[in-house]
């Protein structure tokens, strides 16, 4: 009953009714929405590589070397030479090495020239290692092994030929067309780079930069290489050995720690926005206060009704904030509403854009946190008219 | 309730607003099933008065005795259930929600009276004592006409069956034909509750209607105290 009369209250004012769930439902929105995709980048991001003890790469930043070897973001700044790679490579502590030569594209995709040790041994979430959907591994040159989100987007089956060009530009003019590439395999989707990778061997690489011959098609460098050890105790010291290297300087990373780095350096970017977002929020609310306390004057008479036929100012400031309760309700079931829609639409744009695999689901705790504080804001804030609800029914001026 | 003689008693009953006594009456009775026509201009303390039988008001010293208890020293919950359950309150105009339906505001008005009796029934009685038809109810309020506005807040006052019922100008809103055809609608439909009747008007036509007739201007002694 009460239920119902909160409701038809507000229905009596819908215009400032619906202009005010609005623009509680877009702070809402700004709020779960940025966590969300907070939330699911870090994850994502998280579980892009697993059972990688060190990245080896040119020396430059940390997070610089993290960003362009594993989510091929940006671009090296040096290259390691082979013979640094091989040196290494045969350390004792060394169990295996991914080699990864990044530079060339495909319709937007990035190129990873790799060799076969890529599908024994790079892992990713909890230690999954990387699995066919269709094919098997490249062997010869020109073989290339798509990921998945690849071979979707741009309708490739196995056998396909294509042609790869040179930078990672979208269009470029360079093509490296004397050389087409035949499908071989398609990777099953992971949600991490991969899916946006081809990838083909060293020598595939080697051989359409180099014109002529396709003997010895070992490169002289390559972008970085990943390194798993015999045992993670020796990390540290393998990490002092690859800094010391006298060839050229180089650095070792652990992806680990650097991945917790790369988000601090964001914290404050993140804190920022969470800031931003709670301020939208209070602002709606106080949007909300307004819009009810200004609904006062014309409420008199209903007040007054409703205290001669025995409400109490408890029922009466009680009722306000019904209304309220509804109001914030309503905004959250919109806000929802709309964001599983945007996300819906917007997902393929995130992963083709950034990689990043966001879930359509947006209940979990940490949302039903952000509402848990949307709701206690919304009744703070609705004390306000409740209270000057509540002193009018005190005192009301009857007869 | 125990059957009590007088339905209103008042001893020595003072209401002061900002430390001015506004109200005053040494002594004052209503016997219960009277039908009163209580006249006063405004600012006579009328509204007061009113205000405080209903105990919207609490008097500031004084006994205030309806239906044989004593709404002094009643806490403020209390006075509004009392109200609720004993007192029907008709107004000038404005008596109901117009955005909710007939049925709905005198639901309202049920439920805080904590209606015994099966109320719906009764609902359908009293909407056919006031010659409104039973499904004007599904009606919003506002749709109504001022007449039958009028007499649904009537129905609205009766509907917890009180010993008391307050009417202030009710009419006021109303012509002439209309007027006289609500007071006698009004007094029939008391005749079969056997409420006690208040009736504030300041048209003094209308008083052959009543039993007992009470001037504010003599009734409130506040002037001669301060």
């Amino acid at each position: 009953m009460f239920w119902r009369v909160a409701w038809r209250s507000l229905s009596q004012r819908k215009s400032s009714v619906a202009l005010t769930i609005a623009a509680l439902a877009l702070s809402i929105l700004v709020l779960v929405g940025i966590e969300h995709v907070r939330q699911n980048a870090k994850s994502a991001f998280a579980r892009t590589i697993s059972g990688t003890d060190l990245i080896v790469g040119a020396r430059t930043g940390d997070i610089n070397l993290l960003l362009y070897s594993v989510f091929r973001l940006g671009n090296a700044s040096n290259n390691v030479s082979w013979r640094s790679y091989q040196e290494i490579a045969a350390l004792p502590d060394v169990a295996w090495t991914i080699p990864l030569s990044l530079g060339d594209s495909h319709k937007g995709y990035k190129v990873l020239g790799t060799n076969e040790s890529y599908f024994n041994h790079y892992r990713y979430g909890q230690s999954l290692p990387l699995t066919f959907a269709a094919g098997r591994e490249f062997h010869a040159a020109f073989e290339v092994v798509l990921g998945a989100e690849v071979a979707r987007r741009l309708g490739y089956k196995l056998g396909d030929e294509l042609v790869l060009a040179h930078g990672t530009a979208a269009t470029s003019f360079t093509l490296h067309d004397e050389h087409p590439f035949t499908v071989v395999g398609i990777l099953k989707p992971t949600g991490t780079p991969v899916d946006q990778t081809l990838h083909i061997s060293l020598a595939g690489l080697e051989a359409i930069h180099r014109k002529g011959a396709a003997h010895d098609l070992e490169p002289e460098s390559i972008t970085a290489f990943l390194v798993g050890l015999k045992s993670r105790v020796k990390v540290f010291q393998v990490q002092r050995a690859v800094s010391q290297y006298r060839g050229e300087p180089l650095q070792a990373i652990l992806p680990g720690v650097v991945l917790t780095q790369f988000w601090s350096s964001l914290g404050v970017m993140e804190g920022t926005l969470r800031f931003v977002s709670a301020l939208v929020l209070v602002a709606a609310l106080f949007g909300m206060s307004a819009m009810l306390l200004a609904s006062m004057r014309e409420r008199k008479r209903e007040i007054l009704l409703l205290r001669t036929v025995g409400a109490s100012p408890w029922f009466i400031a009680l009722l306000l904030q019904l209304e309220v309760l509804l109001m914030t309700t309503l905004a959250t079931v919109a806000a929802y509403a709309v964001s599983t829609v945007l996300l819906t639409l917007g997902r393929s744009y995130i992963v083709d854009s950034f990689g990043l695999h966001i879930s359509a689901n947006l209940f979990y705790p940490a949302t039903g946190y952000m509402l848990g504080a949307v709701y206690t804001g919304a009744v703070i804030v609705g004390f306000v008219p409740a209270f000057a609800a509540y002193r009018f029914s005190r005192h009301p001026s009857h007869f | 309730m125990e059957p009590v003689a007088d339905a209103i008693s008042v001893h020595g009953l003072r209401f002061a607003y900002a430390s001015e006594t506004v109200l005053y009456i040494p002594e004052w009775r209503i016997a219960s099933g009277a039908r009163v026509f209580l006249r006063g201009a405004s600012g006579s303390g009328k509204s007061t008065l009113l205000n405080l039988l209903c105990g919207m008001l609490r008097p500031s010293s004084g006994e205030l005795k309806v239906l044989g208890q004593d709404l002094t020293g009643m806490g403020n919950h209390a006075r509004d259930k009392f109200r609720a359950r004993h007192l029907g309150v008709v107004f000038q105009q404005f008596n109901l929600i117009p955005w909710l339906t007939v049925r709905e505001n005198i639901k309202l008005a049920a439920h805080f009276g904590s209606s015994r009796r099966e109320w719906q029934d009764y609902l359908v009685e009293l909407m056919q004592r006031v010659n409104l038809p039973a499904a004007l109810l599904e009606q919003k309020a506002g749709a109504l006409s001022i007449g039958q506005q009028q007499r649904v807040a009537v129905v609205r006052a009766l509907i917890n069956q009180p010993e008391i019922l307050l009417v202030d100008e009710p009419t006021s809103a109303l012509d002439q034909d209309n007027r006289d055809a609500f007071i006698e609608l009004l007094l029939r439909t008391l005749d079969a509750c056997g409420a006690t009747l208040i009736f504030v008007s300041h048209d003094r036509s209308l008083a052959g209607h009543f039993s007992t007739q009470v001037d504010m201007a003599e009734l409130n002694h506040a002037e001669r105290v301060a």
